[in-house]
């Protein structure tokens, strides 16, 4: 084993933000220094989340490389963070992702310089700012990196709550002044939308506190003492009503509503179709991949972590909500022209899986919904940065305005034909291992309705199935021109290929949905023990 | 009784010579604002208007540097208590001192800068006198945070609130100008009407002016009085009320913040609320909620005076956050809009003020939101001070229709500005890394165990409604796109190290550093109870 460091994960938070002063201050229009800081920056953070994973010790359960610092001690709040192996692995996720998506990018706003003719769609960056402003823009996506780690390795609530919030503030610029022309509205409602669900966090987190300082006299936000507050005692579950006047309930609720807003599950989704089709290609694949992961891992972490007894008591409740956004979600998902929407629709959908996941309250489920965020954020990405391309070979983001592609793009077809098996999860993809875990766990749940409640997660594959084949279909097979609007952008339709650096990054990406689908434990392995001492609990 | 009173007041006690410290700050502005005012019309025949204001300025300036010096160092010296309770210097008194102090400080120099740029655009700039009446109403507020006596709070409230009346109404030819200060100095009128009337029925019921022997006093008081006893604290809570700007009496500020030259209602915004809540604070702690303070069993008498000032106060404060956040929503003036912020500022503050009824706590967090919303008010309005717009009908420039849209692009044309602006919008919003934040967390964490869960979810309500507005702005900053890309910032031309600037830097660096490193900030404010 190696030594082990002391301040790996304050690193591993601050990494980004440290680059991204460094690419305000330094001159970012020359593209090459773009590209280095970019590419530099990211590969840092792979590597130290390798390293991270490389030397993280299995077979303990608890925190590992925990850092300790007073920072308001007076409201026992303190700079507190540790890495398990659920955080483990969404540390490696953000890298990962942040590696792929910043390794495409540099070709991106290469192209934009000298884009033609897509003034009637204003799917992509905003013309001038995107290139005015670049410095600032990969800025606010460096900043958005080290808020992901932080909320994934805070162990402090008060902490968590910081960078969870923290982590609005470049989305609300990324979007807002790089996105489409919507971008006003949509970024508006989504920025009030997720505060409304955060500042009821807040509110429970204040109320936990308090509540466990009344109990135990011990003044502190830290996750695992406040686990061990006796929470037990404030969740009477004999009937409705009693468990209706329990305060652990709400607490619940209020952290679980932050978290279900964000990721987000059906009642509360309105903000995210129009937020992925007008955020720019980078903040589209930070919000799906990471910024939605926030969420689960906050589902995982705290609803479930610290309010068992309620977590008990409204599994059925929240595995329903979950079988509807996975069902909703996914005839959505058939219904939608755009390529953007499919995907935030299909992304609806397989939050849904998460939910139900995390919600069976067994190991296997839980370790299901857990392999879920992982395979989810790869394929989000792999299918935005898809999306990208074809825009930029198409430039339409209508699927019905396409057709016929694959006789001329044939590698897209292969690329964007795996990410779609992964999609619906068939057998030798990574998804696969992690939706059948899922089934397998609600199956497996201790209620009487259990095998309806599975038959309905198996019903949403077949959705999938629908959903996926009718976009692979419209986009690539059938005949080539399809409108007649489109005669004077027939030209860009004699695309080009896959380039070298697309080829690459749905290599990367290709890689882990077949790799993983068929040795899973290469990857996962380390994730287990932390959910299963969790379920144990 | 009146006489024994009098009596007591009136005795000049020797003063110690550990006091001096204390009266300095009070000293030093009342010598120089009283030689600005015979220097003033001196300078006159001899100099230009320029000059004059300028030497006026100058010494003002002086004069503030050396009472902020001078509240700092009696921040260090232990408390005294003078003239029986006509003049305390606690803890609180002397943090408010500084406080107030930088805020007169920092708003003097940016009026003379905005002022300065008025001369360049040949404008008649404000006569010196401003900044004389600004030294005077410092004084009056120094006094408001200085003293626990009923009548001195009076006398204080108004040096402060006649000051700025004639601060507010001074830009003569303006209509808005005059329109607001004729508007405020009339309900003022009536307000300090009602402070008068409410303050001799306390006087009547329990003998005494000063506040903490008036907690003792009221445990003592025959139970048929009360009653009028608690008419005598709405009416002062009424008029207090009116000079915070909480909701019955609310309508006149944003007239009032609209017509007022932009650095002068950053003034007001700022100062005149920290003052008037710190006495606020006062009454509510050996008044209004004194079973709390007072150690002795809480009567009958105290807590039917608590619960009808709770009642009152909690009205006051629920329709003020909804209030201020609704009007908010729809106002196209940027300083009638910060104006309607401001009002459900006051709001969450009246909150804390509710609380305190169960725990001393709250006062603190009172005390840190103050701070917080203080300086970000001070940077706001120093950056809309180096704004003009048009005006379309006879194409002069005015301060007071500045909109929204004139806002348009400044992200992009000053990315300082930009950013600092930004930073304080988001501190009144209430998000991470700003001081704003902590002070909402610190405010939902003291009032919430101790008054009704209502109340919070109203406030969480409210300041979600409050960041569609300020959202707003920012969107106008940043996100407009290049489509009719900037408004007046455009025509915006100013020294970027100028003392303007400098302001703004230090109270964005100040409202940054709290909302990152509160700590040392709240050990301050843990020394002031």
């Amino acid at each position: 084993m190696l030594e082990r460091p002391t301040c790996l994960l304050s690193i591993i938070i601050f990494l980004p933000s440290v680059f991204a002063i460094l690419s305000l201050l330094l001159p970012m229009q020359k593209e090459w220094i773009r590209n280095l800081i970019l590419f530099s920056s990211s590969l840092c953070s792979l590597l130290l989340a390798l390293f991270l994973w490389n030397i993280f010790d299995v077979k303990n359960s608890g925190f590992q490389f925990s850092e300790f610092h007073e920072w308001i001690p007076k409201w026992g709040i303190a700079y507190a963070i540790g890495v398990d192996s659920i955080s483990l692995l969404m540390v490696l996720m953000t890298a990962i992702v942040a590696f792929i998506a910043f390794l495409s990018t540099s070709y991106n706003c290469h192209n934009h310089d000298h884009d033609h003719d897509h003034d009637h769609d204003h799917n992509h960056n905003h013309p001038l700012p995107a290139i005015k402003y670049a410095s600032a823009f990969y800025a606010l996506i460096l900043f958005l990196q080290t808020a992901l780690y932080g909320t994934f390795l805070a162990t402090d609530l008060f902490l968590f709550y910081f960078f969870w919030e923290i982590a609005l503030i470049p989305m609300l610029f990324i979007i807002g002044i790089w996105g489409g022309s919507k971008r006003l509205k949509v970024t508006i409602k989504f920025f009030i939308y997720t505060l409304f669900g955060s500042l009821f966090m807040l509110i429970a987190i204040i109320a936990l506190v308090a509540i466990h300082k009344e109990n135990t006299g011990v003044l502190s936000a830290q996750y695992n003492i406040l686990k061990q507050g006796q929470l037990a005692a404030y969740f009477d579950g004999s009937s409705p009503m009693a468990a209706l006047s329990s305060p652990q309930l709400w607490l619940f609720l209020a952290f679980t509503l932050a978290f279900i807003i964000k990721i987000p599950i059906v009642p509360f989704h309105t903000w995210q179709p129009d937020i992925y089709e007008e955020s720019p290609l980078l903040g589209a694949i930070f919000i799906s991949a990471l910024l939605a992961k926030m969420g689960t891992y906050g589902l995982l972490r705290f609803s479930i972590g610290l309010f068992a007894e309620v977590s008990n008591y409204i599994s059925p409740l929240m595995c329903i909500l979950g079988i509807v956004s996975i069902l909703y979600g996914a005839l959505c998902a058939w219904s939608q022209i755009s390529m953007k929407r499919v995907i935030a629709y299909s992304s609806i959908s397989h939050a849904g899986y998460i939910l139900v996941g995390l919600f069976t309250l067994n190991a296997i489920g839980m370790t299901g919904g857990l392999y879920q965020m992982f395979n989810h954020a790869l394929l989000v990405t792999g299918m935005f940065l898809m999306a990208s391309y074809l825009f930029e070979r198409v430039h339409t983001d209508n699927i019905r305005e396409m057709g016929g592609l694959a006789k001329i793009i044939p590698l897209h077809s292969l690329a964007l034909f795996i990410l779609l098996l992964s999609l619906i999860a068939l057998p030798g993809t990574n998804s696969f291992v992690g939706e059948f875990s899922i089934l397998v766990g609600t199956f497996n749940m201790n209620i009487r309705m259990a095998p309806l409640l599975a038959f309905f997660v198996a019903l949403g594959g077949i959705f999938s199935a629908l959903y996926a084949f009718r976009f692979y279909h419209l986009i690539m097979f059938g005949a080539i021109y399809k409108k007649e609007k489109h005669k004077e952008h027939r030209e860009p339709f004699l695309a080009f290929d896959l380039k070298i650096k697309e080829v690459l990054v749905m290599g990367i990406i290709a890689l882990f949905i077949l790799g993983l689908g068929i040795y899973p434990d290469l990857f996962f392995a380390k994730t287990k023990i932390s959910i299963t001492t969790k379920v144990m609990r | 009784m009146l006489n024994v009173q009098m009596h007591e007041v009136m005795l000049i006690q020797k003063i110690p010579s550990a006091i001096w410290p204390f009266l300095f700050p009070v000293i030093i502005l009342s010598i120089f604002a009283i030689l600005n005012l015979v220097i003033a019309p001196l300078l006159s025949s001899k100099h230009t208007k320029k000059g004059r204001t300028g030497v006026v300025f100058f010494m003002a300036v002086i004069a503030l540097l050396l009472c902020t010096f001078s509240a700092l160092f009696n921040f260090t010296l232990t408390s005294e208590t003078l003239f029986a309770g006509l003049l305390v210097f606690d803890n609180l008194a002397k943090y408010s001192t500084i406080v107030l102090c930088l805020g007169g400080l920092f708003s003097i120099i940016n009026l003379y800068e905005s002022e300065i740029a008025c001369d360049q655009r040949e404008e008649t700039p404000l006569p010196a006198e401003v900044y004389i009446l600004l030294l005077f109403s410092l004084i009056g507020m120094i006094i408001l945070a200085s003293t626990t006596h009923l009548f001195m709070m009076f006398v204080a409230l108004e040096i402060m609130s006649y000051s700025i009346y004639v601060m507010v109404a001074i830009r003569r030819t303006s209509k808005n100008s005059s329109e607001a200060g004729l508007k405020y100095f009339i309900m003022g009128g009536v307000s300090s009407a009602f402070f008068l009337y409410g303050l001799v029925l306390v006087f009547g019921n329990l003998g005494t002016l000063e506040l903490t022997k008036a907690s003792l006093a009221l445990t003592l008081l025959n139970p048929h009085q009360i009653l009028l006893l608690i008419v005598g604290s709405i009416m002062i809570i009424g008029a207090l009320l009116f000079k915070v700007g909480a909701f019955p009496f609310h309508s006149w500020v944003a007239d009032v913040y609209q017509g007022a030259n932009t650095a002068i209602t950053g003034f007001m915004a700022s100062a005149v609320k920290f003052a008037s809540f710190i006495m606020i604070l006062r009454l509510t702690k050996y008044l209004f909620f004194a079973s709390t303070t007072a150690s002795t069993n809480a009567s009958t008498n105290v807590s039917a005076n608590s619960e009808a000032i709770f009642l009152v106060l909690s009205i006051s404060a629920l329709l003020t956050m909804i209030w201020g956040n609704v009007l908010a929503i729809q106002q196209s003036n940027i300083k009638r809009l910060l104006a309607y912020s401001t009002i459900a500022h006051t709001g969450y503050l009246l909150l804390a003020v509710l609380a305190s009824q169960n725990s001393v706590r709250s006062f603190e967090a009172l005390i840190f939101y103050l701070t917080a919303y203080f300086f970000s008010t001070l940077g706001t309005f120093a950056v809309l001070s180096l704004f003009r717009d048009k005006d379309d009908k006879n194409d002069k420039e005015l301060e007071s229709e500045l909109t929204i849209d004139s806002l348009r692009g400044m992200g992009f044309k000053h990315h300082l500005l930009g950013v600092a602006f930004t930073l304080f919008l988001l501190s009144f919003a209430g998000i991470p890394l700003t001081a704003g934040f902590i002070g909402k967390f610190f405010l939902f964490s003291s009032i919430l165990p101790k008054i009704h869960f209502t109340f919070v979810i109203v406030a969480v309500l409210t300041s979600l409604i409050s960041l569609s507005y300020y959202l707003k702005l920012i969107a106008v900053m940043y996100m407009r796109g290049e489509e009719r890309m900037y408004g007046v910032v455009d025509r915006l031309e100013y020294n970027p190290v100028n003392a303007t600037t400098i302001i703004i830097s230090f109270t964005a660096i100040f409202t940054l550093f709290l909302g990152i490193f509160p700590g040392p900030m709240l050990t301050i404010i843990a020394s002031l109870f």
